[in-house]
């Protein structure tokens, strides 16, 4: 399901259930389905749901942090390529954004920085993109992202450029160091 | 004649000019309060496209679109109506018109096409369209439809047609396609068109040939794919039998395949490109070996043939690559992204001799590769073993 529509899903819920799906989180958060734990940084709601950790200040159409597993077998939405555990980083980073240039809904879509990254000492890549949303708003994002074993994880922060973008991004650098697999 | 003389007849010409002018706008009626509205609409959606980053910007085949829907344009159509042609950045096969004239094409579709009279017949299908005011027609009988059925019609509206561009457009038909009738007569009116600008009108049939090994590449089933279209064959069977019982009056026979090849070629490298990085390998070698037919010994095709091979991912296709890779550090050792390819098949292989040297030739001959320090640490990499 493609994240904004993730987002507007989220949001109707939130408002149909009075805003009770988002609660306040802080400190160490443990996923027992996605195996990883991370510290959140103070003044993040999370939303409640499995599958994912969806966090936010401001509403998720102005900034959100994400972290997710996807089983490396499962397609992408707008690419038919597949990232594989025989991929160095940068080849994974390049399917990646090679979903994201083939997704026809994010306007004027340019790659500001794709680097080797290390998470958790995994080997991975951090890719940094903007683009303009089909409302208009212009977006930042960092993504992070690494293959283990046959899940692909990765850890997204995406906010307004304007503003929301620097103001909470040292919050995404603190919550992605300490981002920690767990066992099975 | 006395130059006062002649300064007299320029007057009078340039009144009977003017008149006639101003006799063919009165026949010209003003646009409705609809046909204003719709207007709108569409202007304001093609700002939206234009400022997608999607439009292919090349001035040189813009100009070439463009002359090619003037050769179409009848004299006596409407002359508010002013045919623009856009080329979009998308690999599918899909044309589309505005209701002010302003077309989109696929580079997908430039790609897939040999010569300029099937470029005409997709041009002249849409123009077709915008001529005889389908979008016009498909509004007022979505506003004449019994309350129901609109309630239901724009419900499948909104969950339908969400638009790659646009949260929702007013003109679902464009994308979606219109009623079997309306596209019935778009087909024979673009016929008619290509002949009287006089490109042989067979030259459409073949681009239904295209749009059906689309679907069979997509595995797409017509039904689905076409919706309320007369289906592939039927459309196929109009427009022969419009052919055939027209044979005789028929005289057109231009192509003009030279000149359509040396324009839109770029196209089909860049489009070719669209298609890797959807993943959709087959349409990308067809493009890629198309590309190559022409410029056989054109570095940025062949190495474009390795990527396709490579980006399979099987591993019988990897030395297939890197014959290609070779082939275009050969034909242009001043290229550097082969030498970034032949750098990582040799990487993964464990050649880490070979490795070096071809990222250390690439970032030679591209110090601001956007991704560099990947290649600086592969380097370091191959260093250490």
């Amino acid at each position: 399901m493609k994240i904004k529509t993730i987002i507007t899903i989220i949001f109707i819920c939130g408002i149909a259930a009075g805003c009770s799906s988002w609660q306040a989180v802080n400190g160490p958060y443990v996923s027992n389905d996605d195996n990883f734990e991370v510290t959140v940084p103070y003044g993040w709601m999370k939303y409640n749901t499995d599958g994912f950790l969806m966090l936010s200040k401001d509403g998720p159409f102005l900034q959100y942090m994400m972290i997710q597993r996807r089983p490396l077998s499962k397609p992408f939405r707008h690419t038919r390529k597949q990232i594989t555990n025989h991929m160095l980083p940068q080849e994974a980073a390049e399917v990646v954004l090679d979903e994201m240039r083939s997704d026809r809904t994010l306007r004027q879509f340019v790659v500001l920085s794709n680097t080797p990254e290390k998470i958790d000492g995994n080997l991975g890549f951090q890719i940094i993109f903007s683009y303009i949303d089909r409302d208009g708003l212009k977006l930042k994002t960092v993504l992070r992202g690494f293959v283990k074993d046959q899940w692909y994880y990765n850890l997204r922060y995406t906010a307004a450029e304007r503003y929301y973008f620097e103001k909470d991004k040292d919050d995404y650098e603190s919550l992605a160091g300490s981002f920690r697999l767990t066992a099975n | 004649m006395t130059t006062i003389a002649k300064k007299i007849l320029s007057v009078l010409i340039l009144a009977v000019l003017s008149s006639a002018s101003l006799y063919a706008r009165e026949l010209t009626p003003p646009l409705t309060e609809e046909e204003k509205y719709l207007w709108r609409q569409a202007q304001a959606e093609q700002a939206y496209i234009n400022a997608s980053g999607f439009l292919f910007q090349d001035p040189e085949l813009d100009a070439y679109l463009n002359e090619v829907v003037a050769k179409i344009k009848p004299p006596d159509s409407d002359s508010r109506l002013s045919f623009k042609v856009y080329a979009l950045k998308n690999p599918f096969l899909n044309a589309f018109a505005y209701p002010d004239g302003t077309i989109y094409i696929h580079t997908g579709m430039l790609a897939r096409m040999e010569n300029e009279a099937q470029l005409s017949g997709i041009l002249a299908h849409e123009m077709a369209h915008c001529l005889d005011k389908h979008a016009l027609k498909s509004l007022q009988h979505y506003r004449n439809a019994p309350g129901i059925k609109r309630g239901i019609e724009t419900l499948f509206r909104g969950l339908i047609y969400r638009l790659p561009f646009l949260n929702t457009s007013s003109f679902p038909f464009l994308f979606a396609g219109y009623t079997q009738e309306l596209e019935a007569e778009a087909d024979i009116k673009g016929l008619e068109l290509m002949i009287s600008a006089g490109y042989h009108p067979e030259a459409a049939l073949d681009m239904f040939e295209h749009a059906r090994q689309e679907l069979i590449l997509e595995k797409i089933d017509e039904s689905t794919f076409f919706g309320t279209h007369p289906k592939l064959q039927q459309r196929i069977d109009n427009c022969k039998n419009y052919l055939q019982s027209h044979q005789q009056t028929i005289a057109a026979h231009k192509t003009n395949k030279k000149r359509f090849l040396e324009k839109t070629l770029p196209i089909v490298l860049e489009n070719s490109w669209l298609d890797v990085r959807a993943g959709r390998f087959k349409a990308a070698l067809q493009g890629a070996e198309k590309y190559l037919a022409y410029r056989s010994n054109d570095a940025r095709g062949k190495y474009l043939l390795g990527e396709i091979y490579r980006q399979m991912g099987h591993d019988q296709h990897q030395s297939l690559a890197m014959g290609y890779y070779l082939e275009a550090i050969k034909a242009d050792p001043q290229f550097p992204e082969p030498h970034k390819a032949v750098g990582l098949i040799s990487f993964k292989q464990g050649d880490k001799t070979t490795a070096k040297q071809h990222f250390q030739a690439y970032l030679a001959l591209k110090p601001q590769a956007p991704e560099k320090a990947y290649f600086q640490e592969y380097i370091k990499q191959c260093r250490s073993e």
